[in-house]
């Protein structure tokens, strides 16, 4: 069995006790077979001799992505394989970071898989709004291939896709919900927060509100980015309850990244036995947390020593992505987090990693920086 | 940033009307006739206590400022000895005889990056005869607090032309009282925040006794560093970097006179990176008398990370580069060929590119036109002035040679010379 059959298997059918060892075989494959890694384990003097442990694994900026040709053996790579660029940053499209994904079947498994666990627990088939680009229209998008999928797995067949490269279509937005609630058919959006913000505005500036029928959900993600005015993460919930009549707990934001291959989503009564209170799941006040996949290990890194930080404290944030097989799966990224178990509070971006992401595709001219509280050089 | 300073400071004030006493006692002291011979003596006397590491109310500073910024005790006293250097007897009494004279009550909102930064402009400012209110920052409330202390004790009489507050930045009506009590005022910090007080010219919901009207604004800016191709090779080069590295590394790198990016003069990459990888040798050396910080805000550190994440992996992607790094984050240096001039978030972070000439200099100073504060050059005398002419006409305040960088005169036109233009034209 090849390691990518492994990790299928291990995302079919994962085993808590089987995580580590093939989270080791992954990175052993990756060490000899995705050389810009190789190269910069060497250069950390790591090597699978010296690793014995997942925290011992080097991770890698996701920065990695954006300067460096991260790819695994042409011999892996199935007649599929897609690649994916990451929006860029606020200064453009120069910095533009690329994902190649050899066995995309993979990626669709993580993501089909934790979708179902998290926005479609209760086991419905919806009719689906994007308000994102699907794969058909940005082929280069994580997203956009993850939100196509989604549809295609758990839609009913009824959808609209009322966004394209430059904008949201909030009328045809509008006209695919009116006629849903018309129908009593319940409907499952999916977008980025920005688009998600952009809707809600139209249908506020129409002076009517829509009532989705019952079970209606909205799985945005992005965050800030892109946005003029950005929603909070209550407000966006609140939003989507007044304006659309989608109960709070059914309003699911998604933490994703086009070099990562799993993604984590709020932790809601509809989809979690967790204490979907931060302040008791994590001692935070922030709004929710995020679950992740079991074939995704969270991590807070201390900044300063890279070491892993213990339960409940607050670091940047890194994953083991088993679905990363392909490419690299130990990854830091340029978020501040905190983990406590499969819990991960998201607190924000660095002011030094700058606004990403896919929310910037519809509005990345807007030329707006993600301002984190900080303290800067006068 | 622990903010936390005990009883060393005033007091945060909590109500605007308290500033009007303040004021008031300021405007009383302004009426009683000093020199500015007087003035210069008593702050070079005040100055002197400063400059004695062992002088009670220095340590104390220094012993609050590390606790809080987790700042090592070292840095701190090479920093603080850098900025006084300047402070002696024979420069307080040439700046007396060339001030201008005014008796101005001038308010003064002071940065909170580095302790005693806006020193040159109180100095300037009590020679010219104007009282100061200042408004010291909630991350350094401390060292202008306690030098005031040391001014009164030396003379009352200059020292009650002094006053020191704070307060959080958030108390906008504490901000706009001491415009309102003030003839005009002077202000360190962020773009952002220079902007918002330029944004609200008069304010005054209180009785106006002065026109607060923002004077001097001291927003972001950035320094760097010229290195000939006869300096950056042979035994001069240790020379050379030593400078440099104690450049960059006073005050953590923080202020507006430490020097972000290190141009070398070099026919070939191969000088310049030896340069740098011989300016990493010279900050391993500094570290060891100057430790680094014992701690960094996640924001900073976070910085510094991207920072060596970005070379590391442009590196590996075959870009032109290459990294030298300290132990944790204690220093980093990035040879980047092609690299305009590149800001760093601090903590003796610097990039170092190679040169062709000044034309090329001029061109990768292109994203920083119009804030650059100071150049150390680092060349042979036969082509020091012709350096020195370049960096004026790019209106550079301050041009030294490399060690000097944090020891700048007091008439430095910092910032520009708005302070000094304020002093002169403000009515």
């Amino acid at each position: 069995m090849s390691i990518y059959d492994e990790v299928l298997s291990f995302i079919n059918d994962p085993r808590a006790a089987l995580f580590e060892p093939l989270a080791l075989a992954v990175f052993r494959y990756q060490f000899e077979n995705v050389p810009v890694y190789r190269q910069f384990c060497i250069a950390r003097g790591v090597s699978p001799q010296t690793v014995n442990s997942l925290s011992e694994i080097p991770a890698a900026s996701t920065v990695a992505f954006k300067y460096a040709d991260v790819r695994g053996p042409a011999e892996a790579v199935s007649p599929a394989a897609l690649t994916f660029t990451t929006s860029g940053t606020t200064k453009g499209f120069t910095e533009r970071g690329r994902h190649h994904v050899p066995r995309p079947e993979i990626y669709r498994a993580s993501a089909l898989a934790h979708l179902r666990r998290m926005l479609f627990p209760d086991g419905r088939r919806l009719a689906m709004l994007a308000l994102h680009p699907t794969a058909d229209r940005m082929p280069e998008s994580s997203l956009s291939t993850m939100v196509t999928w989604c549809i295609e797995e758990f839609g009913t067949g009824a959808m609209v896709c009322a966004a394209t490269r430059a904008s949201v279509d909030t009328a045809a937005a509008i006209q695919f919900l009116d006629d849903a609630q018309a129908r009593r058919e319940a409907v499952c959006i999916l977008g980025t927060t920005a688009a998600s913000a952009t809707l809600f505005e139209a249908v506020a500036r129409r002076g009517r509100t829509i009532r989705l029928a019952a079970g209606s959900r909205l799985m945005d993600t992005g965050g800030a980015k892109g946005q003029a005015i950005p929603l909070t993460a209550v407000e966006l919930v609140e939003r989507a309850n007044q304006i659309l009549g989608i109960d709070p707990a059914l309003a699911i934001n998604e933490y994703g990244m086009t070099e990562m291959c799993s993604q984590l989503y709020d932790a809601t009564p509809f989809n979690s036995r967790l204490d979907p209170n931060p302040v008791h799941a994590l001692n935070l006040d922030c709004f929710r947390v995020k679950l992740a996949p079991p074939w995704l290990r969270p991590t807070a890194l201390d900044p300063v020593t890279l070491h892993p930080l213990g339960d409940g404290r607050v670091g940047l944030l890194a994953f083991f992505d088993l679905a990363n097989v392909g490419s690299i799966s130990a990854l830091m990224t340029e978020d501040f987090g905190m983990v406590r178990g499969e819990a991960v509070a998201i607190l924000g971006r660095s002011a030094a990693g700058g606004a990403r992401g896919c929310a910037l595709s519809i509005d990345e001219f807007a030329g707006r920086e993600v301002i984190a509280r900080s303290w800067r050089p006068q | 940033m622990n903010s936390d300073f005990g009883n060393l400071t005033t007091s945060p004030l909590d109500s605007p009307v308290k500033l009007f006493p303040l004021a008031a006692g300021l405007r009383v002291a302004i009426e009683r006739p000093l020199t500015p011979s007087r003035i210069a003596a008593v702050l070079a006397e005040a100055c002197a206590h400063w400059r004695n590491r062992d002088f009670a109310p220095r340590r104390e500073t220094v012993a609050a400022i590390a606790a809080a910024w987790g700042w090592s005790e070292p840095l701190l006293d090479q920093s603080i000895d850098a900025l006084l250097a300047p402070f002696n007897v024979d420069a307080l009494e040439n700046l007396a005889r060339h001030a201008p004279r005014r008796s101005d009550l001038v308010g003064l909102i002071m940065p909170g990056n580095i302790p005693g930064a806006g020193l040159h402009e109180i100095a300037i400012g009590l020679i010219a005869g104007c009282a100061l209110m200042v408004k010291t920052a909630t991350a350094e409330p401390i060292f202008f607090a306690r030098f005031a202390h040391t001014l009164r004790e030396v003379d009352g009489d200059v020292g009650a032309r002094l006053a020191v507050v704070n307060w959080s930045r958030e108390c906008s009506e504490l901000t706009a009282a001491l415009r309102a009590n003030c003839d005009w005022i002077a202000a360190f910090g962020g773009d952002e925040t220079i902007a918002q007080l330029a944004s609200t010219e008069r304010p005054g919901a209180l009785k106006e006794t002065g026109a607060g009207r923002l004077a001097a604004g001291f927003g972001s800016r950035v320094s760097g560093a010229i290195v000939a191709a006869e300096m950056a090779a042979g035994a001069i080069a240790a020379a050379t970097t030593d400078a440099i590295a104690r450049d960059l590394s006073l005050f953590e790198q923080q202020g507006c006179l430490s020097p972000h990016h290190i141009f070398v003069e070099a026919s070939d990459g191969g000088s310049a990176r030896e340069f740098a990888r011989q300016l990493a040798a010279a900050l391993e050396r500094c570290a060891a008398r100057m430790p680094p910080p014992r701690r960094y805000s996640l924001e900073a550190a976070a910085s510094l990370r991207r920072v060596r994440e970005s070379a590391r992996w442009r590196a590996i992607g075959g870009d032109a580069i290459a990294m030298w790094e300290g132990a944790d984050l204690e220093w980093t240096v990035v040879y980047d060929e092609t690299a305009v001039f590149t800001q760093s978030p601090g903590y003796r972070t610097v990039t170092v590119s190679p040169i062709v000439d000044l034309d090329d200099l001029s061109r990768r100073l292109q994203p920083v036109a119009g804030r650059i504060e100071a150049f150390a050059i680092a060349a042979p005398a036969a082509r020091r002035e012709r350096m020195r002419v370049f960096m004026a006409a790019l209106d550079v305040s301050y041009v030294c040679e490399p060690g000097a960088m944090q020891s700048p005169p007091l008439d430095w036109s910092h910032g520009g010379g708005a302070f000094l233009r304020a002093l002169t034209t403000s009515r």
